[in-house]
């Protein structure tokens, strides 16, 4: 979720941000053998088994956080039958799982500027830790704890930060934006799609 | 005031002719051309003395081009920015720019403070060291804090908006001049991601002025076809950049000066680059020579004077002695003579050579063994006192030369700040009379004259075999040839001449901070042999220059004073930053607003529109209270206090950290990791607990819930949730990995709101009717999952202001909805929010800790009232065995207590709690907390001191100290409200 006094969306020539809001985020941790896999057939999504590595379908996305332990973005509406084999999954002690939905704000940017106006964020090497579309990478950014893997889109990228620091990184990635945008020259006007953050 | 203009008619590669550009100086309206530096522009103006020495005032002019500048150091003003403590080398010449001298009064010529340089025989170095210690050092500090020091800084902010980029490549080659260039060529060639910085506006470095070929074009021209090359292939590079900074890692950080116009950019820009490989193309620093008054105005660099004229059309003297013991300042001598100047050349060496001697073919002569021992020196220089270098046995041999300007070159010294930096060694070469690069970072190459290679071709096959072995050890290889550069003549290493006695005057070594042979010789006379000890000592080499021109003649002097080589007398720690930084440049985006990323609650917003006084705490932005209708803060909190205690409060509490545990074994894993006992929490039960460090101190409190049979809930204090993690996943996952347990972080996903007051349980109901809030069903320090108005939500009862309390944590998404509705039903029940300071006031009342407030990092739980038996645990826990050592048993530790007084005036807090020992007064403790307490109608305070129980019980008066002011206080217990708890089921 993102407060109301942070302006989403905001959008530059070459660079645009806007909030995204999964139906659900989940933190899930495997308690006991084949805890990953159980969860996984009831998710019908694999979890990542390396380091910084994304395993997604159409509507679910499983990103490797820790040893046993993963974030799961669901977009599917809720269903009473999944409810019931999680909670089964629960009783059987088999993993553990948090309700993150409002706890992660998930950013979405793109633009082929992305990569610069990153760079006064994070020292990270992006070229490098995002290699491959089902790279993740948890980092940096604007000092605050982030996990950063490529969206559906090919030139977006997802950025999921703590809810209450949320607003930090907008405004950071914002005043990136605005003076990277200071000190090119000037686009030709038609070029222009907007000139300052608008929400 | 007329002075001769010293510009040439023709010539200059940097400028431009065709804009003129105005500027002042110290008031004087002067015109400069596009492209020159602030300093080229002064000197074609004729202006020599430019600023006044840091220790004895003495007047100093211009010596160098670059960052290597000792004197230049100018207050300049441009476009609205101000640089106290400007490199007038290093700025560029902007319309408008306005340049003053510094560190001199009333004005440059007439400096009342130079009255000191009279005085210089009762101010050696150390002086300060002997002297000031009479009479207190305070007695003295005022009148030293006046005079010492450069530029001034200004009181207004700097408005200009600062970025910083991180970069990374495979190879990073520092420098752009011949080497730097052959080695992007080759690494390049590799197919490589190089990245070139140079701190120049152009790229070439030396060969912009040096009379030199390379590929069968000039250097100039070449340097300038193989930028443009590198660009086409994609190698980044960048102009006016300097690498200021070579730490672990491959890390580089570098300040890119960008023209920025009027964007309110700032043209600073910090980039942290990361490099697999470097080259460090660093180049060299001319020495100056040192001889009686040597600091002269008219005493340049002979380097620099061949780049004033050659770069920006600058003939500093029609009557030039050249003076050298080396063969590298011939280049500045033949330029000088082709200009029309009247050249005399000295050279401490015995014997002519190819470069030498093709110096003689352009007009001037050549004296061999023969140094510069005095100038007379009015103003101006007027004559160079010539001599032979050997002692003389004859003075007739003395001669005074008519001269205009001294250009000296004492020897080249390597750049190598960056290879130090980055851990690299230095050796002492004989032959060049240099510390060249020895044992360095196997990812970091030198090249060019930074290794020694001050030939063009050796430096341009050097810069040529960096880059490919930087190619190779990345497993790429290289297909570049070395760039071909004709013959050069034959070169005779350099005669070490390290100081040249014989006329009366100082001996000057480091311009900058006013360091003499003299200062050294009396710093190694009183033992200071080591050369970290001298440079302390003297100050040598200590100034913003870093001693870029001093610090090798400075060991030579001190080696010779203590009878060793210079090898065994070693080099200082050089130490980034290069050149001076701006603060600005390397804060970047980091101030104001993103100074620091302060978290905000889900009901941030709420907040505002309630008028909440925003502040920092624990790193969250939370409302200190709420501007009411009462007026002012203290009238707000007492309000908000009082709905606290008399009908019900609201507050916002989603900073607290929450934490799940889960798993078959949360309950043995926490039990190991608390203080307290946690397995022995019945489901839906809460308990108080203490989670300690290994060394038995107190990291944190808060309540931990057991929600079932295998899962908790842990409440952390605000801000110190993510120790807490990090705690307990370091624990789990090298200590404990047998338990299984997950332990997720969900502080952001729950607000938590707080209803605590005698009227809570009413407010609730009336916000819920479904809900039973009775005792027997949910009793203080009980816990549920239930619904409030349909929304899931965990209520707890457990209270921190003492009164019964309920805290609802829910969805942080439907936080808003909720607090809405608590306000507007709380209208009718007097209930008000309240804000940090008023719950702090209320939990001092009631005496509760808060965890880095109260506690520091050396309390422990007995010291707070944590004094149960260790026997009464059994398993073990993170911090049990400390807690059995003598320090964790000692009598008189520092116990919680509180203080009581009868006066309005709270106690202040960090007062210290004094006792008379034999020794006279000590401070056996402090006030921690304090504050007026509405509620009792006196002050309250929490402190903590030694062997505070056993004061409490003999019903003991404190005496207190602060800042010159005495208090008096009862100790009594630490609970001044409540004592008995029948409020929390009130």
């Amino acid at each position: 979720m993102v407060d109301s006094e942070t302006h989403l969306p905001f959008a530059y020539r070459d660079f645009a941000v806007r909030a995204v809001t999964p139906r659900s985020q989940m933190l899930v941790s495997q308690l006991s053998d084949g805890g990953a896999a159980a969860f996984a057939s009831l998710l019908g999504c694999e979890l990542p088994r390396t380091p910084n590595r994304v395993v997604r379908t159409a509507a679910v996305l499983a990103v490797w956080m820790a040893p046993g332990r993963w974030l799961v973005v669901d977009d599917r509406p809720r269903r009473t039958e999944a409810a019931a084999a999680l909670t089964r999954f629960l009783a059987e002690g088999r993993g553990a799982i948090s309700n993150v939905t409002d706890g992660l704000t998930v950013l979405e940017l793109s633009g082929e500027g992305t990569a610069e106006v990153l760079s006064a964020a994070t020292s990270l090497d992006l070229a490098v830790a995002l290699a491959a579309h089902d790279h993740a990478a948890r980092t940096l950014v604007a000092g605050v704890k982030a996990l950063l893997y490529f969206g559906n889109e090919s030139m977006s990228l997802r950025l999921h930060v703590e809810a209450s620091q949320a607003h930090f990184v907008v405004a950071w990635l914002a005043e990136a934006a605005r003076l990277r945008e200071l000190g090119q020259p000037p686009a030709p006007a038609a070029a222009v799609t907007a000139g300052s953050p608008s929400s | 005031m007329t002075r001769p203009s010293r510009r040439l008619s023709e010539g200059g590669s940097l400028i431009d002719r065709s804009v003129q550009v105005g500027f002042r100086w110290n008031g004087e309206e002067l015109t400069g051309f596009a492209g020159d530096t602030l300093a080229s522009a002064l000197l074609a103006n004729g202006i020599t003395l430019v600023g006044r020495s840091f220790k004895y005032h003495r007047p100093r002019g211009i010596w160098g081009a670059g960052a290597e500048e000792p004197n230049a150091i100018v207050d300049v003003e441009v476009g609205g920015r101000h640089d106290p403590n400007a490199r007038a080398t290093l700025v560029p010449l902007h319309a408008g720019l306005s340049a003053q001298a510094i560190n001199a009064w009333p004005s440059l010529r007439l400096d009342f403070a130079g009255l000191l340089d009279a005085a210089h025989r009762f101010l050696p170095a150390g002086f300060y060291y002997k002297t000031f210690m009479f009479g207190g050092w305070r007695r003295y500090e005022s009148a030293i804090r006046r005079m010492a020091g450069l530029g001034r800084v200004r009181d207004a902010a700097d408005t200009d908006a600062y970025e910083a980029r991180a970069a990374q490549c495979d190879v990073l080659v520092v420098g752009a001049g011949a080497a730097g260039l052959a080695a992007a060529l080759a690494a390049s060639s590799a197919g490589l991601e190089v990245i070139l910085a140079d701190s120049g506006v152009r790229p070439g470095g030396g060969l912009l002025w040096c009379d030199l070929a390379v590929a069968g074009e000039s250097g100039a021209d070449w340097a300038a076809a193989t930028a443009a090359a590198l660009a086409e292939r994609g190698v980044r590079v960048m102009p006016s950049t300097t690498v200021v900074g070579s730490y672990d890692h491959g890390c580089f950080a570098m300040i890119e000066r960008r023209r920025v116009d009027a964007t309110g950019l700032a043209p600073d820009r910090l980039w942290q680059v990361r490099a697999r490989q470097a080259v460090l193309a660093t180049g060299a620093n001319e020495r100056p020579l040192v001889f009686s008054g040597n600091d002269r105005p008219g005493i340049m660099s002979a380097a620099a004077v061949v780049q004033y004229l050659r770069l920006y059309g600058v003939l500093l003297g029609r009557r030039v002695v050249v003076a050298t013991n080396n063969d590298e300042a011939y280049e500045t001598a033949i330029a000088l003579a082709a200009a029309g100047a009247e050249v005399s050349v000295l050279d401490a060496r015995v014997g002519s050579n190819e470069v030498v001697e093709a110096g003689r073919t352009r007009q001037f002569e050549t004296q061999f063994d023969t140094v510069p021992r005095a100038v007379k020196w009015r103003g101006g220089v007027e004559g160079v006192l010539s001599s032979p270098l050997k002692i003389r046995t004859d003075m007739d041999k003395d001669r005074w030369l008519e001269a205009d300007l001294l250009a000296v070159s004492g020897g080249l010294s390597p750049t190598l700040h960056l290879y130090s930096q980055a851990g690299g060694r230095l050796r002492y070469d004989e032959r060049l009379a240099a510390f060249l690069p020895g044992a360095g970072p196997a990812h970091i190459r030198v090249a060019g004259a930074a290794a020694g290679h001050f030939e063009i071709d050796l430096a341009v096959e050097s810069g040529h075999a960096a880059g490919m072995a930087a190619a190779a050890a990345l497993g790429a290889a290289g297909t570049a040839d070395v760039p071909l550069v004709a013959a050069q003549p034959a070169r005779t290493p350099p005669a070490a001449v390290w100081r040249i006695n014989g006329t009366d005057g100082r001996q000057w070594i480091d311009l900058q901070n006013d360091v003499t042979v003299g200062d050294v010789e009396l710093a190694a006379r009183e033992s200071y042999r080591s050369v970290e000890h001298l440079k302390r000592y003297t100050t040598l080499g200590m100034a913003t220059d870093q001693g870029k021109t001093s610090n090798v003649n400075g060991l030579a002097v001190l080696a010779e004073a203590t009878g060793r080589g210079i090898a065994d007398v070693g080099t200082t720690t050089f130490r980034p930053p290069f050149v001076p930084v701006s603060l600005g440049a390397l804060s970047g985006l980091r101030r104001a607003r993103l100074f620091s990323p302060l978290r905000r609650t889900p009901l941030f917003a709420a907040h505002q529109s309630l008028r909440g006084e925003m502040r920092d705490y624990g790193g969250w932005s939370r409302p200190a209270f709420y501007h009411g209708s009462e007026d002012g803060a203290e009238k707000a909190i007492q309000a908000e206090m009082r709905s606290v205690r008399e009908a019900a409060g609201l507050f916002d509490a989603s900073s607290l950290g929450k934490i799940e545990v889960a798993g078959p074994d949360a309950a043995d894993f926490l039990d190991h990791v608390y203080y307290t006992t946690i397995s022995t929490i019945r489901p839906g039960r809460m308990r108080y607990a203490l989670l300690l460090r290994e060394d038995g101190t107190i990291l944190d409190d808060g309540v931990v819930a057991r929600l079932d049979a295998n899962r908790f809930l842990l409440s952390t204090s605000s801000g110190h949730k993510d120790a807490v993690l990090a705690a307990l996943e370091e624990w789990q996952q090298t200590q404990w990995r047998r338990f299984r347990v997950a332990i997720h972080d969900v502080t952001a996903q729950w607000a938590n709101i707080t209803v605590s007051g005698p009227r809570s349980r009413e407010l609730l109901a009336w916000l819920d009717g479904h809900l039973d809030l009775s005792d027997w069903v949910l009793p203080h320090m009980a816990f549920t999952e239930t619904l409030i108005g349909g929304e899931p939500v965990r209520l707890a009862r457990v209270s921190f202001t003492g009164e019964r309390s309920y805290e609802i944590a829910l969805a942080a998404s439907r936080a808003a909805h909720l607090w809405r509705r608590l306000l507007d039903l709380g209208n009718g029940f007097g209930a008000l929010p309240y804000g940090v300071e008023a719950l702090m006031r209320l939990r001092t009342e009631k005496g509760h800790v808060v965890v880095g407030i109260d506690t520091d990092a050396a309390t422990m739980p007995a010291d707070i009232g944590f004094t149960r038996a260790l026997s009464a645990k059994t398993a073990d826990f993170v911090g049990k065995r400390s807690l059995m050592l003598p320090e964790a048993t000692r009598a008189n530790r520092r116990q919680l207590v509180g203080l009581a007084t009868d006066s309005h005036h709270p106690l202040p807090v960090g007062a210290h709690v004094v006792a008379q020992g034999e020794g006279g007064r000590r401070s056996i403790g402090w006030v921690t907390s304090s504050h007026w307490s509405p509620t009792l109608h006196r002050s309250v305070a929490l402190a903590m001191v030694e062997e505070g129980r056993a004061r409490v019980a003999r019903q003991e008066t404190a005496a207190l100290f602060s800042l010159g002011g005495h208090f008096k206080a009862r100790f009594v217990a630490p609970c001044f409200y409540d004592s008995e708890g029948a409020r929390l089921d009130g």
